[in-house]
């Protein structure tokens, strides 16, 4: 029978009924007269026809099993016992939804989130597959740059066929003019990009062919975010302009909100690869030119290796022809599946896999938990399941009572975590990307979709089974018959040996969250608090692509701004290059850096030892050197690194970066500066800094780093942003705080340390609750037995001993089996963090001890009041 | 001679024959097959709606309530265009199936099978 039947039926199910009823009705009504035409006595005649239908229930039932209402009865009933079942113990029932509610929460926001950016796949007008340039590589196997927009063009004839289209694209960042400029992000891409999409513009057109060829005006599509935040949600943008550097791009359209290109992080703009070229020589006045990301779309049916048979000799023969000492050895294409690139889908694929095993393991430890729970539960009823088995239910038929319960709790913690889902992932997503979101970026929504509803269920089902099943086949096992009774034991082994097991097992499993979360604090923790060795709360990173003396000295006069410096490589934006050096007799790597004389003042960095550089050693570039004070101790251990001289090997300029820097040679140590953290903040002070004076000049020194009174900073940064916009329109900056970017760098560790806090807080409270929930079934259950054992002389404490003796074994046992997981974890943690943050005291001392201690008090209270109950009272007790 | 009882199976294709002799409720249904079989064949009474609403439910017969004989509201059976075929490859079945049986319980002896 259909679905479709089934419903009609229960829809116009009293009217069956009545059917049925008057159905029968006439059976007995017509046999009855016809036994009183032959004479049977009226009386008699109803009684006789009654008795030859016999028993009238029944029938009714196999009708109704023989139009499929049976089953639908059968189920809806077993669904009433369950859910009366549920509703006489509300605290285990709440408990129950709350603690797996909040584990498969925690599981549909990490899934939304991942399905959101790795299962969406781009949408093609083209049936075909899109393939990925990931990497160039050279033949000892080092990154080779991305390929240039012209370069591409030139060899797309190459390799664009009947069954293969390029898409180039890149992401780009550009100042919007005005009264307040501001930092726009968009994305240049080739004339084919967009109509290849599934892009239909909101308003006005998208951009096609025609705009990207060389020397057609500047044009510009909107994405919905760009249109509402570059121009205010103005209704009549098309054919207006917006100025970036002194460039206008005439706007051509406005794409639909929902609207997905191929990025993360959807773009505010798109302009074409000519239009940015135009652009970029105007705005830095070289014809510098930016690497292109190439994505293919294949045909169906063409292979993505006979593309890399032709991609391959194209770059190469470019290559050449260009006269780059660099060769191209191999590509590496990968399919794309996900709004990610393919590289780095791959990479965020790994990077997923521990965060999922993590919030499985909590998904884990909150089923083992609510087993034990089950199991405690059907211990108690063990009477209602013997009674039931001996009116004639078969195994099957209770197994199949208890699981409906099960699958009934599971729905509404399913039902539980798709609301609280719902509710916190788009804030949770925000909250991840808030840099991103500050500097004007608007990521994608969170659908929950399908998939999530899905991934609900099969969760539902999922851990109905785990945390049903067993607990379900044990408690309806042997000895059944014997529960009835209530005088045996508590319950046959089986169930109390399983949930020995699980309590053992769910303990093991808490400790390894727990561990890991501490690991994740402790480190989040060290990296909020590093000292860095300056100040960055009053330091600003001009970002100004070409800075001058001439412009130097307009910002020293902004008022807040009380010094800079130039330098080559802005502390915090990582190590200190490492270059080649020879100390003596010994050659070793050293982390190389270059400033002005007034690095160290502005920085507030002190001098250990000997003395800073002049500003003639800054503009002669001075064979001298400061080091600091780890590489003084590391170079020189226990002498006076003043006057120690370092060799820097022929040509270490490939390794600096600086083209036109000359050669290096013997440099003098002059003085010593305390160390500073220019990484990564959670690994520490730099190992090794050699700084070198340089000046700032074109070729030189390219970054300014202001320095401003931290009460000013906020009105300083206004006009810093003013004064270099105003002074050439084609050179912006954009100054950053250094505030923002040690912010940026602590952001993972701060996410890492919420959601580990979380996923630590919810595992330690399930498994608290379900520690104490079950040890105190545990000791009520053992009740009457404390009524014997006091009746026979034992004392109250040594009761209470015995009792708390029992629970504290499980609690050990299970510490015991998962320490040695927490240790392996923490060892393979400490090659990159170190022991001593990797192996965290906190939890490896707290977390057994606060389970002890959940497991004392979950003793002790029910145990102490079993002790006060008179025997002869425990011993009535039923 | 005591009436026997149905052989498990053929109250389906008994009911469907009884109905396709036309439109009748349930009791006449019963009364139908008594009659037929001249009171051998015993149809328990109880059985017979299950098969009624089996058979309704396979499409084979159709229901509607009518008035019987007797003045009483009453819910009336017929074939459909499936019940019979049904009923037409059934009785086929069953007549080689019955004839095949009678060959094999009048085997007189082994030679026979020679």
């Amino acid at each position: 029978m259909s679905m479709k039947d089934l419903w009609q039926r229960l829809r116009h199910r009293r009217q069956f009924e009545r059917d049925l009823d008057s159905e029968l009705q006439f059976h007995i009504e017509s046999r009855r007269d016809d036994l009183i035409r032959r004479g049977t006595a009226a009386d008699e005649a109803a009684r006789i026809a009654r008795i030859e239908l016999g028993m009238v229930e029944l029938h009714k039932d196999s009708v109704r099993h023989a139009v499929g209402l049976g089953a639908f009865d059968d189920w809806s009933g077993e669904l009433r016992r369950a859910l009366r079942s549920l509703a006489r113990s509300p605290l285990f029932t709440l408990s129950a939804t709350l603690i797996l509610g909040a584990a498969i929460a925690i599981n549909l926001v990490l899934f939304s989130v991942y399905g959101s950016y790795l299962l969406r796949t781009p949408e093609i007008v083209q049936r075909g597959e899109v393939i990925d340039l990931v990497r160039l590589s050279g033949a000892d196997g080092s990154r080779r740059v991305r390929p240039t927009a012209d370069e591409l063009r030139s060899i797309s004839p190459a390799i664009e066929s009947d069954s293969s289209r390029l898409l180039i694209s890149n992401m780009v960042r550009m100042m919007l003019g005005g009264s307040a400029p501001r930092t726009a992000y968009g994305l240049a891409v080739n004339g084919d990009y967009l109509p290849l999409l599934r892009s239909r513009p909101r308003i006005g057109r998208i951009l096609d062919g025609r705009d990207d060829v060389s020397g057609a005006a500047p044009t510009l599509l909107l994405s919905d975010a760009g249109w509402r935040v570059l121009t205010h949600s103005d209704p009549d943008v098309l054919g207006k302009s917006l100025m970036f550097s002194g460039v206008a791009f005439t706007i051509v359209g406005v794409m639909p909100p929902d609207f997905l290109d191929l990025q993360p992080l959807p773009p505010q703009f798109w302009i074409t690869t000519e239009g940015y070229a135009t652009w970029r020589g105007h705005y830095s006045g070289s014809d510098y030119s930016d690497g292109y990301d190439l994505s293919v779309l294949l045909s169906p049916g063409a292979s993505p290796e006979s593309l890399r048979q032709r991609l391959l000799p194209a770059l190469q023969a470019l290559a050449s022809r260009q006269g780059k000492d660099e060769d191209i050895a191999s590509v590496q294409l990968l399919k794309r599946t996900s709004l990610l690139a393919a590289g780095d889908a791959q990479d965020l694929n790994m990077a997923a896999v521990p965060i999922f095993a993590l919030v499985l393991l909590v998904l884990v430890v909150a089923c083992a938990n609510l087993a034990n729970l089950m199991l405690a539960r059907a211990t108690a009823r063990r009477q209602e399941l013997a009674i039931r088995a001996s009116m004639g239910a078969s195994r099957w038929r209770m197994v199949r009572q208890l699981m409906t319960e099960c699958s009934l709790l599971a729905t509404a913690a399913a039902a539980l975590g798709l609301v609280l889902c719902a509710l916190t992932v788009e804030p949770l997503h925000r909250y991840a990307l808030s840099m991103m979101i500050g500097l004007g970026m608007e990521p994608i929504a969170i659908h929950i979709d399908w998939r999530v509803f899905l991934a609900a269920t099969v969760l539902a089902g999922i851990t109905t089974m785990s945390f049903g099943l067993l607990p379900a086949l044990a408690s309806t096992g042997r000895n059944l018959s014997a529960g009835a009774r209530r005088d045996s034991a508590i319950g046959s082994i089986t169930p109390s040996r399983l949930r020995a097991a699980l309590m053992v097992s769910q303990i093991a499993a808490s400790l390894v969250l727990l561990v890991v979360a501490a690991l994740i604090v402790a480190t989040a923790h060290r990296a909020q608090h590093i000292d860095i060795g300056f100040d960055e709360q009053r330091l600003l990173d001009l970002r100004h692509p070409a800075p001058d003396a001439a412009l130097r000295r307009r910002i020293e006069q902004v008022p807040g701004v009380v010094g800079s410096t130039a330098v080559m490589r802005v502390p915090l934006y990582g190590w200190p290059s490492p270059a080649p050096a020879q100390v003596g007799e010994r050659s070793r790597s050293v982390g190389l850096n270059r400033v002005d004389e007034r690095f160290f003042s502005t920085l507030g960095i002190p001098l250990e030892l000997g003395r800073d550089f002049r500003a003639d050693e800054a503009t002669n570039r001075a064979t001298v050197a400061i080091v600091s004070a780890a590489t003084a101790r590391e170079l020189w251990p226990g002498q006076s690194p003043i006057g120690q001289r370092i060799q820097f090997p022929p040509d270490p300029l490939d390794v600096l970066g600086l083209g036109n820097a000359g050669i290096v040679g013997e440099v003098e140590v002059v003085g010593v500066a305390a160390d500073v953290a220019s990484g990564l903040l959670f690994t520490g002070m730099d190992e090794s800094a050699v700084y070198l004076p340089a000046p700032l000049a074109p070729g030189q020194l390219n970054e300014l780093v202001v320095a401003v009174d931290p009460r000013q900073a906020a009105a300083a940064k206004r006009e810093l942003i003013r004064i270099c916009n105003q002074r050439d329109a084609a050179m912006p900056c954009e100054p950053w705080a250094l505030t923002d970017v040690v912010a940026m760098q602590r952001l993972p560790f701060e996410i890492a340390r919420s959601v580990a806090s979380v996923l630590g807080l919810v595992a330690l409270l399930i498994s608290a609750v379900g520690l104490y929930g079950v040890v105190r079934f545990t000791v009520v259950s053992r009740t009457r037995e404390i009524g014997v054992r006091i009746a026979l002389g034992a004392t109250a404490t040594g009761v209470v001993r015995l009792v708390l003796g029992g629970a504290l074994r499980q609690v050990v046992l299970g510490v015991v089996i998962g320490l040695p997981v927490c240790l392996l974890v923490s060892w393979l943690a400490s090659g990159t963090l170190g022991w001593s943050v990797a192996f965290t005291p906190v939890a490896y001392v707290g977390v057994p001890l606060l389970l002890m201690a959940t497991a004392v008090l979950a003793t002790v209270l029910p145990a102490r009041g079993a002790t006060r109950i008179a025997p002869t009272e425990a011993l009535r007790q039923d | 001679m005591n009436p026997a009882p149905i052989i498990p199976g053929t109250l389906d294709l008994l009911v469907l024959k009884a109905v396709s002799l036309g439109r009748e409720h349930g009791y006449g249904v019963l009364l139908r097959i008594q009659r037929a079989s001249h009171d051998a064949l015993l149809v328990e009474q109880g059985a017979l709606y299950p098969a009624l609403a089996r058979l309704e439910q396979q499409g084979l017969i159709e229901s509607e309530w009518g008035v019987s004989e007797n003045n009483r509201r009453a819910k009336f059976y017929v074939l459909t265009r499936d019940g019979k075929a049904r009923l037409k490859s059934d009785t086929a079945d069953w007549k080689r199936f019955s004839a095949a049986l009678e060959q094999v319980l009048s085997t007189p002896n082994l030679e026979a099978l020679a």
